[in-house]
């Protein structure tokens, strides 16, 4: 294991160091495979993500400046090609349910499922998971980074691209979104 | 205190972002109403319910660095002195060259700016409102939810004809916003003038 | 509730896109608006302390809390502005994008109430420090001041004619 500082690793990947740059992933890889795995809701979509997400970052190094936070400029990629990469399936999702309508198949959800009959507070996890899967694009990108990575309003917009104002809008819009889709199972586990 | 601000001041406080002042407006309020009482009650619930993902396993991890090396070896970082290199010597020609095109482009749009946009706004295309509105028709629920949040913001805007119907216009902060730098000149100026003056009071 | 939808949403960008296109570059600098209206917040207070004629007392009370109300307005009130920017110039795209219109629109809405909170801010803290006397200068004084601001707007738009806005 690399024990040097980071500022060190980032400047000798900058460099063209790759065992530099490898050490960075080993250093970072937990964060963003837990951010892309929260935005495309899939072990094997995240760990896809995830590669390209660093494979980018390989490529770009030299961008990077001097005197700024490495993860926050990581965690941008990372953002940016999770949306991108959600952009590309909603569009080919649309062109399936497209065809599958021709073709007469019920692309619904099984809505039989119900609430009760199973652990309330394991149902509510597995049901987050696909509401947090559902929001929209921007608002799961800010709830993800605020809520599961724990970022502060102003680090998250940093990595945004956008003020602390418009994060902390979208964590509002995306808890309410969030408490409407799931008020059964949150009923449950609050009785 | 409308609840809808509650409910937004509710969902900083949960990320720590609530000044201590308005977390003592929150939490009087919350004190009254049961309704809000019970949002923050969901809030709580989905932010303890929020799962962390799980950690994969070190085989895992070790053999995704090992792919990203595998994959390092063909693909080379893009080299800032490369870039400079493009055009030795010839950098400010091609910068003064560019910026001329770049004044041509907007002095062109500046004389032949289009009357009127908002006509485009309603063309269909993926991300218009318009496909919002489209979806709306066709899904009640998104229907509801899009109506909910435009006819609150509607209702922001428009003005409530028994607390404003004794303002005068100038109350409302949009109002400044609607003035050009020329009129609020004209308004600072005058303003001076009469105070100077002794001024109406 | 479906004929609703298309209408509620025209009104709103309507509204607020009418304010924002209306503008285009007429706008001048921001920082430029900002200095006029920190000018203008401090020909309002100077007037407002004449006509309430306040003991020394109530000057030292209310004057720190005035002039920081004041400048916190200013500040909401040039954020404000740079979303009204920056909405007019999503609207103005050929491909607008909507969560970013109902996130400014958001914004704009809450700033809008924010400054009317510090006004009600200053009036719970005028009501413990004035007499009934003064409460009704105060009264009369705001209702005085901006109808002369509009009065003036008035002017300055008879003088100059009318100023060309984007249609």
């Amino acid at each position: 294991m690399d024990e040097r500082p980071e500022d060190d690793l980032v400047e000798d990947a900058r460099r063209g160091s790759r065992e530099a740059f490898v050490a960075l992933v080993r250093l970072h890889e937990r964060r963003v495979y837990g951010l892309v795995f929260r935005m495309a809701g899939n072990h094997s979509d995240a760990d896809d993500l995830a590669q390209e997400i660093f494979l980018t970052a390989w490529r770009s190094i030299a961008s990077f400046r001097r005197g700024s936070s490495f993860y926050t400029w990581l965690y941008r990629i990372a953002v940016n090609t999770s949306l991108t990469f959600l952009r590309k399936r909603s569009r080919e999702k649309d062109r399936a349910e497209f065809h599958e309508n021709m073709a007469g198949i019920d692309t619904r959800r099984d809505a039989s499922f119900s609430p009760e009959g199973s652990s309330s507070r394991s149902e509510l996890r597995a049901r987050m998971d696909e509401a947090i899967a559902s929001l929209p694009g921007h608002f799961r990108a800010s709830f993800v980074l605020v809520v599961n990575q724990g970022l502060s309003h102003a680090e998250a917009a940093g990595i945004l691209g956008c003020s602390e104002n418009t994060v902390s809008w979208r964590m509002h819009k995306a808890r309410k979104i969030l408490q409407a889709r799931l008020k059964p199972y949150l009923g449950e586990v609050r009785s | 205190m409308r609840c809808e601000t509650i409910k937004k001041w509710l969902s900083d406080d949960l990320d720590g972002a609530l000044s201590p002042k308005r977390k003592a407006r929150l939490d009087a309020h919350n004190r009254e109403c049961r309704t809000c009482r019970g949002y923050r009650a969901d809030l709580t619930c989905l932010q303890a319910g929020a799962p962390p993902v799980e950690d994969r396993s070190p085989e895992c991890w070790a053999a995704f660095e090992r792919r990203i090396e595998s994959k390092l070896a063909f693909a080379e970082p893009v080299r800032e002195a490369s870039r400079a290199r493009l055009f030795p010597g010839r950098r400010w020609a091609w910068a003064a060259a560019g910026f001329l095109v770049m004044v041509a482009v907007g002095i062109y749009f500046a004389v032949n700016r289009p009357g009127g946009t908002l006509g485009t706004a309603w063309v269909p295309y993926e991300d218009s409102l318009a496909r919002l509105l489209q979806e709306a028709e066709v899904d009640p629920e998104v229907e509801n939810l899009v109506n909910r949040e435009l006819l609150a913001s509607i209702a922001a805007v428009a003005p409530d004809p028994e607390e404003d119907y004794a303002f005068p216009f100038a109350a409302d902060p949009l109002f400044w916003e609607g003035l050009s730098e020329e009129e609020l000149e004209y308004i600072a100026v005058e303003l001076e003038r009469e105070t100077g003056n002794g001024g109406p009071k | 509730m479906k004929k609703c939808a298309p209408a509620a949403i025209f009104v709103l960008v309507l509204v607020l896109g009418t304010l924002a296109l209306a503008q285009g570059p007429l706008q001048g600098d921001p920082q430029a608006r900002m200095r006029i209206r920190e000018n203008i917040s401090n020909l309002y207070l100077l007037r407002l302390t004449r006509a309430l004629d306040l003991t020394e007392e109530q000057t030292a009370k209310l004057y720190p809390l005035l002039t920081r109300v004041e400048k916190e307005k200013t500040g909401i009130q040039r954020r404000m502005g740079l979303d009204l920017q920056e909405l007019r110039a999503e609207l103005a795209k050929a491909r607008a994008g909507e969560q970013r219109i109902l996130e400014l629109v958001a914004q704009i809405m809450e700033a809008r109430s924010a400054i009317r909170q510090k006004d009600d801010e200053v009036e719970g803290v005028l009501d413990g420090v004035l007499t009934p006397v003064q409460r009704a200068r105060y009264l009369v004084f705001t209702v005085d001041f901006l109808r002369n601001i509009g009065e003036n707007l008035e002017r300055a738009r008879g003088l100059k004619g009318p100023i060309k806005r984007t249609p």
